[in-house]
């Protein structure tokens, strides 16, 4: 009988482990830290007197006769480990001390029969030299009520553009909107991208780990992400036969904002069995209010639920996934406004005329959306290689509610109503190669899309859009040197339906360009890396900048769409360089990005006159640009203290060395944290950071291109309070944070309702989370 | 290398991309109603004559400019000033007036600009439900002879009893504005 390839996982269950940040090496004899796991094999049967081994600290182990190990005595810090047994091909994987507790850790060693980590550990792999931040564990949980774009907006190079509190799109590199990818579980978000008022759909909760990707370096997820990509990850499904799963509550003092989330998931235990997990959240908030005011009809409300299954074969494995997300938001009463009079009287007052009471109720106007996505994924392992499969659907509505109901019309209609149908399918293809130097990945995809619309004037037409990929990408390693080469076909297909009283016509768009990305890593032992990279990717213009003529409510604005616009492209470089010390440990992150045709709204003149006044008129125009920045992030630890600062800057000119509008300003970081442990599970650990963010005032604006002047700068100061106590062996992770505690009253040149109303004031919240 | 097991993926894949593919044919929006032009009926009190002034955008946003006429009123006079809302985006006009009045309290019409106060008076005379004005109706009269401005503004949701409103001053009115025209008029 053929000797099977030998399936190995372990399973990790770091116990009792305190959780927060990387803290770099201290003392070694002096660590208090320590993990315990246990190595099973594919089958979930534990492997006796596995050996285990870190080379850093040249400590080796051995699991006991249950498979069970225990590491003492170790130190903060990220950590390799080897794994063997007789039998078995040898595994590695990565473990950062402290850990989250309980945290299943997971990994197959042996390559051919990686199932679960196959993406993970690809997109790992193969971006090693992109610049990239991450959030995970604890630090999402601590921030659950919160919006994916909220979430992530404290990384270094990442912001938020806003329309009010409530909602915020990602910005990386002060790109956004159709610049910016979001892959939630795997799958390209399709949605009503184009405006700024339309926030990704997508329940962070769900997420165990948040990535941000700077710059288009991932061919495999499409080249028209040239701002960047976010990665929504949910956690690996369980392996244990045991119900497991988190209850988690939390409460805000601004708003009066409720959360309640509830996971569950269980394995079958048996071998080639069935995993399952349910998820479900539920947010509300009601009035916001800043430090003076209370903010009329900015409440929201939203209910998200997913379900997955995971069933595992032989040498394959079959994932369903669905989830539904869905919201109402109300947007701001006073920035409703009908023409650049009521701006301009909005403007001039220091609060909205029609400061409302506390209420949770939403009336017009308000947003009204949801987004479901169905996924299937198939894997299956052959001796010449991986093969992955996904096809996925996602259905989004969009509804918008006008101050004004439609005139005409009875009860309560959407002004615009929008539904967008996206199919995807995706093969991606990982060849078993001879050589262990090279990793390579190549796929196909293919997404055909629908949009409909109904009610008033369009601001994006009907239309079928459909595009092809093709992508490879590869990666050689050698001694510590690494490169990557990674290259993408797209042709896109786009045909749009119009109708303006009788006449109905349409118009047909075909765009076809590669896409190209190479990079040289160098490691640098313990030491860090250094990185140098060139991305060379394309965006076609989007339908809004084809299409648009209208003018949209709260913008105050005209805008043109042309269908002449070409394709934009970027030429992106960067240079990565980390440093990892004893006392201190540094990142930064320098990038140039050139973009010829970027496509962007240019003022023009004369103003148009309508029947309701004179509005600004803008032209959807190309132009090159070149964006140049650096993120840079330095860390010093003593003890249990860690002081930590990060900035952003950021320039942005177009050829003429004349501004751009709408960039993110320049942004300052520091704050000092404090963790005090105790072994055992009877102490609480206390976690406190105070941390101040200072924003600078835009001045790198185009004369007369906005209504007022760019907003001060501001300086915020926040506070955590973490503690993870136990009571009956129930665990519970207890988080007090203060958010603008102070309460400054400022405004934020990255709010499009700045011209209305100051940013919210001070807000206490308390989290908990009960695993289980 | 392909097994039959590896093809069934690919047999549900297609399956999806074609249901997921039916293709709606009616790309017809109505577009509902909206308001594209503005008539102010001037009419002379003790003769009746009536004189009719527009401003219409029939085609909506963008497009063609706008038609705008110039008012000319002699001196020395009073008018009842009736104004109408209609849509003429379509092929039959539509008239939106009523719908203005039967939500009266969502609405008030003001008049503004150069010449109110200087050529001409303008008074209200209708009321809301709560008794407040809407000035769909109104008296006007030509106080002086000369040329100027005069603007008329329909917001809707306005604060009526914010100070000065009622007596058709806009400026703590707020709500938003669905009208705004600027004619040019001369009193003669």
């Amino acid at each position: 009988m053929r000797q099977e390839p030998f399936k190995l996982s372990i399973k990790v269950a770091l116990g009792f482990l305190y959780a927060f940040l990387t803290f770099f090496s201290v003392n070694a004899q002096h660590c208090k830290h320590h993990f315990e796991g246990e190595v099973q094999d594919a089958e979930g049967s534990p492997i006796a007197f596995a050996g285990l081994y870190i080379p850093d600290l040249q400590i080796g182990i051995q699991a006991d006769s249950s498979g069970f190990f225990h590491y003492h005595h170790i130190c903060k810090q990220n950590y390799v480990v080897l794994v063997s047994a007789v039998g078995y091909k040898q595994g590695r994987f990565e473990v950062r001390i402290p850990y989250e507790a309980p945290l299943v850790y997971r990994l197959e060693l042996d390559s051919a029969n990686l199932l679960e980590e196959v993406e993970v550990r690809y997109s790992k792999r193969f971006l090693m030299s992109a610049s990239s931040e991450l959030l995970r564990g604890y630090e999402i949980d601590k921030k659950s009520g919160q919006s994916l774009a909220e979430m992530i907006s404290g990384l270094s190079g990442v912001s938020s553009l806003k329309t009010g509190a409530n909602i915020q799109k990602p910005v990386i590199h002060g790109l956004h909107s159709n610049r910016v990818l979001i892959l939630n579980n795997g799958i390209r978000h399709e949605s009503q991208q184009w405006g700024s008022e339309h926030a990704p759909e997508i329940d962070p909760t769900f997420a165990q780990k948040l990535t941000v990707l700077k710059g288009a370096m991932a061919m495999r997820y499409g080249s028209d992400a040239i701002g960047g990509v976010v990665l929504v990850e949910p956690a690996p499904m369980p392996l244990s036969k045991h119900l497991s799963g988190f209850v988690n509550v939390g409460a805000a003092s601004n708003g009066g904002m409720h959360t309640a989330t509830l996971q569950m998931q269980k394995h079958s235990g048996k071998v080639n069995g069935l995993a399952w997990r349910a998820h479900g959240s539920f947010r509300r908030s009601g009035n916001l209010h800043t430090p003076d005011y209370l903010l009329g009809n900015t409440g929201t409300r939203e209910y998200n639920a997913a379900f997955a299954l995971r069933k595992t074969f032989k040498k394959a494995a079959l994932d369903v996934f669905y989830s539904i997300f869905s919201t109402q938001i109300g947007i701001l009463s006073a920035a409703h406004i009908g023409n650049l009079t009521d701006l301009y009287e909005a403007i001039q007052r220091s609060q909205p005329l029609d400061t409302a009471s506390f209420s949770y109720k939403i009336h017009n106007p308000k947003q009204d959306v949801q987004h479901h996505l169905l996924k299937l994924r198939y894997e299956k392992t052959m001796p010449v290689g991986n093969l992955e499969v996904v096809y996925a659907f996602q259905y989004n509505k969009r509804q918008e509610y006008d101050k004004h109901k439609p005139r005409g019309s009875r009860g309560n209609r959407p002004a615009v109503d929008y539904d967008l149908f996206t199919n995807l399918a995706e093969f991606v293809f990982l060849p078993k190669l001879k050589s262990k130097a090279w990793t390579v990945q190549t796929g196909l995809q293919a997404w055909l899309q629908y949009n409909f619309y109904t009610g008033g004037q369009p601001i994006v037409p009907d239309f079928v859009q459909h595009n092809s990929a093709v992508f490879a990408s590869t990666r050689y390693e050698k001694n510590d040197w690494a490169l990557e080469l990674g290259l993408r076909g797209d042709l896109r297909y786009a045909k749009t339906f119009q109708s303006r009283r009788d006449s109905s016509f349409s118009n047909e768009f075909l765009y076809q360009n590669p896409a190209f990305n190479a990079s040289l890593t160098r490691h640098l032992g313990t030491w860090g890396q250094i990185a140098a990279s060139y991305t060379s990717a394309w965006r076609p213009p989007s339908m809004n900048e084809l299409f648009s003529d209208g003018v949209h409510h709260g913008s105050a604005a005209y805008e043109k769409g042309d269908i002449n616009l070409k394709p934009e492209r970027a030429h992106n470089f960067s240079l990565d360089y980390t440093f990892q010390g004893k006392y201190f440990s540094f990142h930064s992150s320098f990038f140039y990005n050139k973009i010829t045709d970027f496509i962007y709204l240019k003022p023009q003149f004369p103003a148009i006159l309508t029947i309701r006044g004179a509005f600004p008129a803008f032209a959807h125009t190309q132009t090159s640009v070149f964006m140049r920045g650096v993120d840079a992030e330095a860390t010093v630890p003593y003890r249990e203290w860690k002081y930590k600062v990060q900035a952003s800057y950021l320039r942005v000119t177009d050829k003429n060395s004349q501004y751009l509008v709408g960039i993110m300003p320049n942004r300052l970081t520091h704050g000092l944290a404090y963790e005090a442990e105790r072994e055992g599970k009877k102490i609480c650990l206390v976690q406190v950071e105070i941390r101040q963010t200072w924003v600078a005032a835009q001045r790198d604006v185009p004369p007369n291109s906005d209504y007022s002047p760019p907003p001060k700068a501001f300086m915020l100061w926040e506070a955590e309070l973490g503690c993870f106590f136990w009571l009956k062996n129930q665990e519970f992770k207890l988080a007090l944070s203060v958010q603008n505690a102070l309460n400054m009253r400022y405004r934020d040149y990255m709010n499009r309702l700045r011209y209305y109303a100051d940013e919210t004031g001070r807000n206490v919240s308390l989290r908990l989370k009960i695993p289980f | 290398m392909f097994k039959t097991q590896s093809l069934l993926p690919l047999a549900i894949l297609a399956t999806l991309l074609t249901f997921g593919s039916c293709k709606k044919d009616d790309h017809n929006h109505s577009e509902g109603e909206v308001i594209t032009t503005l008539k102010l009926t001037f009419k002379e009190k003790t003769t009746g004559v009536a004189q009719t002034f527009s401003f219409a955008d029939k085609d909506g946003v963008g497009g063609a400019n706008p038609t705008q006429d110039a008012i000319v009123l002699p001196d020395g006079a009073n008018y009842e000033l009736t104004l109408q809302v209609l849509d003429e985006s379509g092929a039959a006009a539509k008239d939106i007036t009523p719908e203005v009045i039967a939500e009266g309290e969502a609405h008030q019409f003001f008049f503004t600009n150069s010449a109110v106060g200087a050529l001409v008076n303008v008074k209200y005379e209708d009321k809301d439900a709560k008794g407040n004005p809407i000035g769909q109706r109104n008296t006007v009269s030509t106080i002086r002879a000369g040329k100027g401005k005069f603007r008329v503004s329909l917001r809707h949701e306005p604060n009526k009893s914010a100070a000065g409103v009622k007596d058709g001053q806009m400026t703590n009115a707020g709500g938003e504005t669905d009208i705004e025209a600027d004619f040019d008029i001369s009193v003669i």
